[in-house]
């Protein structure tokens, strides 16, 4: 049983399985791309101009190109996290409530801390907002973990749990005495993330998280044993019992972590972008995370690829809403379009690959 | 393919099956090409070790699998099932050894459900007293009597069952297949069962009861079919003619005891104990004792078959020694220091290696590539991880080379293993465990679903190491294989060790296979 002849049927469905593979991200784009386009024929927007403007406004010039990098940034943060935990096969689908909380938890711990000199606020404003959403996924881990209940819905109803709680917050006891109106007061300038160019809103915290982020994370989930026993829970979690993986920890772990990181996505609009924790701090970037973790194929450079995509679409469409003088609700939709049809791909074609029947060698009927 | 089937035996036979042959994906041969037939109104056992392919074969019949090769014909029409519900159109239905009724619903409206057609089920609203009304009046003249209101949870197995075979009535089935329905029952619910199969056939129903007890077969049976792995092994036209042993003979097989290229009994001269268990207690997923009260010894350099019937406490025992799964009582020593209850990472630093009997589910992760399912035990230790970082050109170097050494045919070691076939993937299994340096091997069906070449290898395989003075507990429901490659045997009936065989040579083979299948003690 050599090699030779005997592979190569083999290797031919397996190179039509690669390039199916990798091919598919770029349909994802395509296809919402012309869904898009459709909207906008659908609205009474000629598609050509309507696509041309929102690659203007989300990649047309300097100004534009940092907007979309600031908007990418919670996204690619949030998306991060939650490939730790898609890889081990833990659907958190709660990011966006364990961002709320981050984000309540960094503003409160700023303002209190303002006074100390200025690296000292801010740090430890991350740290608090990436534990405040560590904490939030807590719950629905020691569920999964101790009693195998499905993560999927304790995350997701966490979220509105967590957007009420903090909305009341924010109406109630946090809310800014001079104005009135349901948000903090100003952070101190102590816990400010430096603006990187006067006059663009590109802070620290985007670079950091391109220059430092993605290839740490890439290290982790690539290159040690952490990120390889998620994977192997991910892909067959009864293997990884067998091998002396504890199941239950990596759960606890994957699922705290991406809390984490969704918390330190809402530290960073918080202390880069908005300057005070609101009720509207995020259009939803706990869900765009997960379609740009599944585009980005669990891999932290397509990742951070696809939150740029994922960001110009936004800030493209909140454009030409405005340019085009369409309701912004159909940019909303758009959106959630996007995120709908990129997760149902990125499933479909993985069972589409499954489906295959290993080759067998066998002659019917023979022998006794 | 021109038809075989003749024109009277088209009057006899309501199911002619005919060069059915089923693989499942993985590679596993289910079933190696079978001829089946049923006349109208017969009891027919369909009788073998399970794994022999029965339930395969009725899953065929009953359109809830389709086979890869082979013609089915159905009262005189040939027929390719697309689903059950294509199958109970010609009024072939199956009562399935895991009960599909809701537990939470009455017997009447387990009955009805799913059933679109006629009687009360035409009216928009469902008349819950009319329906149970007309169900007792139809289960009293089938002569199956239930309790229509009564709620299916609190019934008895036997009263399940009933409602299940009810529910296959109503529908008009007329072939009526039951998968092992005495395995859940008690001795007296299994007369009641054989009862109402005897009406049932009074009535010209025919019927198919799936299993694998003889004195079961010889109890009801019209005609006999045994399968004994994939194939039929013998027909019998008239179980007045057999006896139990005979039967139990057939089922197992007739073999020939031979040994290959083994080097003297090394066990015999030192014996030193590598796995010892002794009363060992383990619960199955449902909670109900699988082991019980087992001891077991296994020696350096000998290889230990545990022969058995398939589902009489093998996964649940080695499951505890592996360390997945926690035993009530007893213990289990290994090399020496007692694992009773340690976690699996412990047990296997020990240096116990596992071929397991799933290979797709416990054996490799499919998605992962070749490379790194090679090394899926040691990716964490050295020298494949230092400093917390995972060398991955040596792992490629590792992977590269227990591919030509194992001669595992892959597209790549960056391929998926989806992509092997099952002997393939065992090789890459064995490659893997081997490659930690065991003292104790495990192996769980290690040649199931394999061809001849694979199956050589891996026999050869498991022989080198008890040359090399490893303990390998062989865990196999092939007799033929148990004996060629064991020097001691243990036979295992219903979770307990029943009877040690020290030499193999003196086998009798028909109390060996009475003691598998539970007729002595």
């Amino acid at each position: 049983m050599g090699s030779g002849e005997e592979g190569a049927v083999e290797r031919a469905i397996v190179r039509r399985y690669r390039i199916l593979y990798m091919s598919y991200p770029v349909i994802a784009v395509a296809l919402s791309i012309a869904i898009l386009a459709l909207v906008m024929y659908l609205i009474g927007v000629d598609p050509i101009k309507g696509l041309r403007t929102l690659f203007y406004s989300s990649f047309g010039n300097a100004y534009y190109v940092t907007e979309t990098l600031v908007r990418a940034t919670p996204i690619l943060m949030v998306s991060l996290g939650l490939m730790f935990a898609f890889s081990a096969g833990v659907w958190n689908i709660g990011a966006e409530g364990q961002l709320y909380i981050g984000g309540v938890a960094a503003a409160v711990t700023a303002i209190s801390l303002g006074w100390l000199p200025p690296p000292i606020p801010l740090i430890v404003a991350w740290v608090a907002g990436g534990v405040a959403g560590a904490l939030w996924a807590f719950p629905p881990a020691a569920l999964k973990a101790k009693y195998g209940i499905n993560e999927v819905f304790t995350t997701l109803m966490l979220n509105y749990v967590a957007i009420y709680f903090v909305s009341y917050l924010l109406h109630g006891p946090l809310m800014n005495p001079t104005t009135l109106f349901p948000e903090t007061v100003t952070l101190p300038e102590s816990s400010w993330l430096p603006r990187v160019v006067p006059g663009y809103r590109l802070h620290a915290g985007t670079i950091a998280l391109f220059a430092v982020f993605v290839p740490l994370t890439y290290l982790v989930i690539k290159r040690t044993p952490v990120g390889f026993n998620l994977r192997l829970v991910g892909s067959n979690p009864e293997l990884a019992r067998s091998c002396g993986i504890n199941i239950g920890r990596q759960v606890m772990l994957t699922l705290m972590l991406s809390g984490f990181f969704a918390g330190l996505s809402g530290a960073n609009e918080v202390t880069g972008v908005v300057l005070k924790m609101r009720p509207d701090i995020s259009p939803g970037y706990g869900y765009m995370g997960i379609a740009v973790a599944l585009l980005g194929r669990l891999n932290p450079v397509g990742i951070a690829l696809a939150s740029i995509f994922m960001a110009g679409v936004v800030n493209g469409s909140y454009t030409i809403s405005m340019m085009l003088k369409i309701p912004i609700g159909i940019a909303q939709f758009t959106q959630g379009l996007l995120i709908v049809i990129i997760t149902l791909g990125e499933l479909l074609i993985r069972r589409l690959t499954e489906a295959r029947k290993a080759p067998v060698e066998l002659k019917p009927g023979g022998g006794g | 393919m021109q038809t075989r089937v003749s024109g009277r035996e088209l009057l006899r036979d309501v199911v002619v099956m005919e060069g059915i042959v089923k693989v499942y994906p993985g590679g596993t041969v289910a079933l190696r090409g079978v001829d089946f037939s049923l006349r109208y109104g017969e009891i027919h056992c369909l009788l073998g070790e399970n794994g022999a392919g029965k339930t395969t074969l009725m899953k065929i019949l009953a359109g809830s699998l389709r086979p890869d090769l082979g013609r089915v014909v159905v009262k005189g029409e040939e027929v390719r099932f697309r689903s059950p519900a294509d199958a109970a159109k010609l009024g072939i239905g199956m009562v399935h050894q895991h009960f599909s009724l809701i537990p939470s619903f009455t017997v009447a409206e387990n009955i009805v459900l799913g059933y679109p057609e006629e009687g009360v089920r035409q009216k928009l609203k469902l008349d819950i007293e009319v329906l149970a009304e007309e169900i007792r009046r139809f289960s009293e003249d089938v002569g199956l009597p239930v309790n229509p209101n009564a709620l299916t949870r609190e019934l008895p197995a036997g009263m399940k069952q009933r409602v299940e075979i009810l529910r296959l009535l109503y529908r008009r089935a007329d072939v009526l297949i039951l998968d092992e329905p005495t395995s859940i029952l008690t001795p007296l619910e299994v007369g009641e069962l054989f009862k109402a199969l005897r009406k049932l056939k009074a009535q010209g129903k025919t019927i198919v009861l799936v299993t694998h007890k003889p004195r079961e077969a010889l109890a009801i049976a019209d005609r006999i079919t045994v399968l004994r792995r994939g194939r039929v092994a013998a027909r019998i036209e008239d179980p007045g003619e057999i006896d139990e042993s005979g039967l139990a003979e057939l089922i197992v097989g007739e073999r020939v005891a031979t040994s290959v290229s083994k080097v003297g009994n090394l066990a015999r001269g030192v014996r030193r104990p590598a796995l010892t268990v002794k009363d060992l207690y383990v619960l199955d997923d449902r909670g109900v004792e699988a082991v019980k009260g087992l001891d077991l010894e296994l020696y350096e350099g000998e290889i230990l078959g545990v022969a058995g019937v398939v589902g009489n406490g093998q996964r649940e025992l080695v499951e505890a020694i592996l360390g997945l799964r926690r035993p009530v009582k007893g213990r289990i020593t290994l090399l020496g220091v007692e694992v009773t209850g340690k976690p699996v990472g412990e047990v296997i630093s020990l240096g116990l290696a596992y071929i397991p009997e799933e290979r797709l589910l416990r054996g490799v992760s499919t998605e992962l590539s070749v490379a790194e399912n090679l090394v899926v035990k040691q990716y964490g230790k050295e020298p494949f991880c230092r400093r917390y970082l995972i060398n991955v050109k040596l792992i490629k170097e590792f992977a590269r080379g227990a591919v030509r050494e194992y001669n595992i045919v892959a597209p790549d070691i960056n391929s998926p293993v989806k992509f092997l076939s099952g002997g393939n993937i065992q090789r890459l299994i064995i490659a893997r465990e081997l490659s930690l340096n065991p003292r104790v091997v495990i192996a769980e069906q290690p040649t199931a679903g394999l061809d001849v070449k694979a199956t050589n290898f891996v026999h050869e395989k498991l022989i080198e190491l008890r040359n090399r003075g490893v303990a390998v507990l062989l865990i196999s429901a092939d007799l033929d294989e148990i004996l060629k490659l064991s020097d001691r045997i243990a036979v295992i009936s219903g979770g307990r060790i029943v009877k040690v065989y020290d030499c193999v040579e003196a086998i009798d083979l028909r109390e060996l296979s009475e003691y598998m299948l539970g007729i002595r003690r």
